[in-house]
């Protein structure tokens, strides 16, 4: 654009770009055929078949995906701000799924095209300063922010979940969860002292973050150079299982309290847990587990159990996941420090060298998350894993 | 110059147009993977149905069932849902073994007459086996509309409770037909194919499911009573053990007793149902069923002792349990059952059809005494035990199951009927549920407490998990998967028989009056 307006002399570059592209992807080579899965020796030397329970339909229509992309990218004051914004727009129809049916049916599910829509929308957005530039000071930013969402552009009537949270216009990367039952106002209802679970799913979370921003600087002085860099979600929500496995295995800190002391050493059951009790009364619910009638009264819970059995109860078997341990992945983490010193070139020539420098770097120097404990939300799942590691080092790089 | 360029670019574009035309004819035979099959013979499905009705499961899943109708208790840490009667949500998975039931008919169409209907009458014992079982613990199932998702509907409506009851007594009475005009067939490791023993199996299975209706005898389209007559003199019963359904266990691979090396079998506690009902009559499965306390074995007891095998109460509160296990107050499970061999799994038995008889003989819809069928049954649970047990003090305590023992077993005053209906009721179905100890994988049990009250199961308010804590729940909810792909249906079925809500407490159609 820059080449083509006469541009005020603060704005030393502008450009528009744009494009639009439609996308085809086949199935996979033999998703359309119907074969038994058979099995040797199951029984005395007998072989045995079995029919797949995933109905295949033979006429699909590719999955098709068009995308388009809008973005300007404009400098000023002599290229020392450098700004960089796109927006894009992916709909993804003609989607292929397992899509679940009525086992009732014969099969417990269906290839087929169904007429689910996702819509993936999100913007960018890069900016870069150089604050300082001079002979011997010299100091960039670089900061970047985006979001990126999928939503349902158009809900199936007939293959896509039925549940309140899959509608028009909402979130796609929804998570549910049975929830523990509580009381209108939140509280935990308990049944001689422990919790129950709900039978009746509720929702827990969008999955994926809702912002992702990034920041790096570099400030150099003569021959030294620092560099940094800064990323961070927020947003998201994923299951903190190796929490809820300590919790389980009576290995978490929190859990040495005066009850549990009380029940291996003095053989006391003294735990009374925080909720309510159900004095009479009964309740009804529909089958998406809303209330229809309640007459229910409640009274602060008084029933003292052991302690163990009501952490076991309340974080059970890590694979068995708790609605209180969906947490929020925010999180900010320093990725990486350095700090650089090149040689002077008279020292790099009584080497014979043409260059040389050497670097002291430290990677994923900290992690601060809102919510998320024992594990490194960035992975994006937590599946036991060990905790992200810390790298120092230093590093001598040499040109010849 | 121009018209020839004209002229070559018509014939390339005609070459590489016919070109793509052949290239798409042969494409069906392209996308045939060759590493799979899409015929097979109907044996390997009859085999993977079978063997798929049986299975015990692995682990911890071998057990559930055995929870649940409190023949034992648990000592893992937390409450087990089965064990304080947390039913859930049931599951209609089975509906896709009949998917291989139709291919199973389908694969055998070249087969011979008497072939085909061997098969035939296999295919519509297995639906009314898995859909009996379904429609006892949810209620309304579909059934006519059922397996038609190759024809379109994939959202089949339900049928009345008693409507798929009056079915499976039908397709019942047809495989049986069925079978006598069949001849062996291939793919069954557990009878061989010997269609004689296929048809004793149903009609043993069909008095069972009439018993199960003993509420409905009034109903003239069921006509339960006169169907039960019929079978029970037509000499197509089960006449001793050999005639059982059952899966026999042996060291070979896949085909291991499933509690064989199964770690969880440390956490299994015999329940007080069992232990205390043995040791009141003196009876001999004590010492095969179960391991003596530690507890009494370090403090002067034996195993040969009456007194060192301690039950637990499998509805008392958790903690408290797993004290008494710490303390080795406990029993676990005798050495057989960790053994390669086990015992065979029966499925169907004559032992459980003697009981059925015997209730039905009380409540005079068969000649004969309640008595007689009653003795053949504990007879025959001990002869079982004692065949497939090898005669060593491990695994009998020297309490060996002689014939001496028997007799003098059924002789006692203690175990005798004495013409009261309540009493004599309880007997029968104690007796039932004692020789099924870690036996019959399905809740028969559990169904027999749910219609007449006895075998008498513990039920402790402090502990219970249903949401009625005073009573054992009465049914399992309908799956999450119907709620979310076959909503309409499921619901009118809900509205139609609970009142709107899937209620664990809820009475279905064969429990009411």
């Amino acid at each position: 654009m820059s080449e083509f307006i006469d541009l005020p002399d603060l704005f030393t570059f502008w450009k528009l770009r744009g494009s639009w592209t439609v996308t085809k992807t086949d199935l996979d080579i033999f998703d359309t055929v119907q074969a038994y899965s058979v099995s040797n020796n199951v029984w005395d030397g007998l072989n045995s078949a079995t029919y797949p329970t995933a109905l295949r339909s033979s006429t699909l229509k590719p999955v098709t995906a068009r995308s388009y992309e809008i973005g300007t990218e404009f400098n000023m004051w002599e290229n020392r701000v450098h700004a960089d914004f796109a927006f894009y727009n992916k709909l993804k129809y003609n989607l292929t799924r397992e899509a679940t049916i009525s086992s009732a049916s014969g099969f417990s599910s269906t290839l087929l095209n169904y007429d689910e829509e996702q819509l993936r929308r999100g913007f960018e957005l890069a900016i870069g300063v150089d604050l300082i530039k001079s002979k011997d000071w010299n100091w960039t930013v670089n900061v970047n922010w985006a979001r990126d969402r999928y939503y349902y552009a158009q809900v199936d009537p007939v293959y896509s979940t039925q549940n309140q949270w899959v509608q028009d216009g909402l979130r796609w990367d929804w998570l549910s969860v049975y929830d523990w039952e509580r009381d209108p106002d939140g509280n935990l209802i308990l049944y001689n002292g422990l919790p129950r679970r709900s039978e009746y799913q509720s929702f827990a979370g969008y999955e994926y973050p809702d912002w992702i921003w990034g920041l790096n600087t570099t400030l150099s002085y003569k021959n030294w150079s620092l560099y940094m860099s800064f990323d961070g979600r927020i947003g998201g929500t994923v299951y903190n299982q190796t929490e809820q496995a300590m919790w389980n295995s009576g290995s978490h800190p929190d859990s040495d309290t005066p009850e549990r002391y009380d029940e291996v050493v003095n053989g006391n059951i003294s735990f009374v847990a925080p909720g309510v009790k159900v004095v009479s009364g009964s309740v009804e619910y529909d089958t998406d587990g809303n209330i229809i009638s309640d007459t229910r009264v409640f009274a602060p819970n008084d029933v003292p159990v052991s302690y163990q059995s009501f952490i076991q109860t309340y974080e059970p078997w890590s694979g068995n996941a708790a609605s209180q341990n969906y947490r929020s992945t925010t999180f900010f983490k320093i990725r990486e420090l350095s700090l650089t010193y090149k040689l002077p070139k008279k020292a790099c020539d009584w080497a014979h060298l043409k260059g040389a420098s050497v670097s002291f770097i430290g990677q994923n120097l900290l992690l601060w998350a809102k919510e998320f404990k024992y594990a490194d939300p960035d992975v994006d799942e937590d599946n036991l894993s060990s905790p992200s590691q810390r790298f120092l080092g230093f590093n001598v790089k040499v040109d010849f | 110059m121009r018209f020839k360029q004209f002229i070559l670019a018509v014939i390339a574009a005609g070459t590489i147009g016919s070109g793509m035309t052949s290239c798409t004819s042969k494409f069906d035979d392209y996308n045939t993977d060759q590493n799979a099959t899409t015929t097979v013979t109907p044996g390997m499905l009859a085999t993977n149905l079978i063997i798929g009705m049986m299975d015990m499961g692995g682990s911890k899943y071998s057990v559930y069932d055995n929870m649940r109708n409190k023949q034992i208790a648990w000592a893992e840490g937390s409450a087990e849902n089965d064990q304080y009667n947390l039913f859930g949500r049931a599951s209609f998975d089975s509906y896709t073994d009949l998917t291989n039931c139709q291919k199973m008919l389908l694969e055998a169409a070249s087969a011979t007459e008497e072939v085909q209907n061997s098969y035939k009458g296999l295919a519509k014992f297995f639906k009314a086996h898995h859909l009996f079982y379904l429609s006892m613990q949810v209620g309304d199932i579909p059934y006519s509309q059922s397996n038609q998702a190759e024809e379109g509907n994939i959202k089949p409506a339900y049928d009345t409770q008693k409507e798929v009851m009056r079915q499976v007594l039908e397709d019942l009475e047809e495989a049986q037909s069925l079978f006598a005009a069949g001849t062996t067939f291939d793919g069954d490791p557990v009878l061989n194919g010997d269609p004689e023993k296929w048809r004793k199996v149903c009609v043993a299975f069909e008095l069972k499911v009439l018993m199960n209706l003993s509420k409905k005898t009034g109903d003239a389209d069921l006509r339960v009573q006169e169907r039960f007559a019929n079978l029970a003199t037509a000499n197509n019963l089960m006449t001793s053990n050999d005639d059982n359904l059952q899966l026999v266990f042996s060291n070979t691979g896949s085909q291991q007793y499933p509690l064989y090396q199964n770690d969880h079998m440390q956490y299994l506690m015999v329940s007080s149902t069992i232990i205390d009902p043995l040791k009141e009559f003196n009876d001999n499965r004590l010492f095969y069923y179960a391991e003596a306390a530690p507890y009494a074995q370090e403090n002067g007891l034996t195993a040969e002792d009456w007194d060192a095998y301690m039950g637990i109460d499998p509805s008392a509160i958790q903690s408290d349990n797993n004290v008494l296990h710490g303390e080795g107050k406990d029993c676990g499970p005798n050495e057989r059952y960790l053994t390669a061999e086990g015992e065979p799994l029966m499925y169907v038995s004559y032992m459980e059809q003697n009981f059925i008889l015997a209730e039905a003989a009380l409540r005079g819809w068969i000649g004969g005494t309640a008595n007689e069928y009653y003795k053949k049954g504990i007879r025959a649970s001990m002869e079982f035990i004692a065949e497939y047990t090898p005669d060593d003090a491990t695994y009998h305590h020297n309490h060996p199951i002689t014939e001496e023992s028997i007799s003098t077993y059924l002789e006692q005053d203690a175990i005798q009927l004495n013409g009261n209906f309540d009493h004599d009721l309880e007997m029968i179905l104690l007796q039932k549920y004692l020789g099924s100890f870690l036996q019959h994988p399905e809740n028969d049990c559990y169904y027999d407490n749910r219609r007449t009250g006895y075998p008498v199961l513990p039920i402790n308010p402090e502990s219970n998990m249903n949401t009625d804590p005073n009573k054992l729940p009465a049914r399992w909810m309908y799956p999450q998967d119907e709620l979310d792909y076959n909503r309409e249906n499921l619901q009118s079925a809900i509205d139609s028989q609970y009142g709107g809500t899937d209620d664990y407490n809820k009475l279905m159609w064969i429990l009411q009056d």
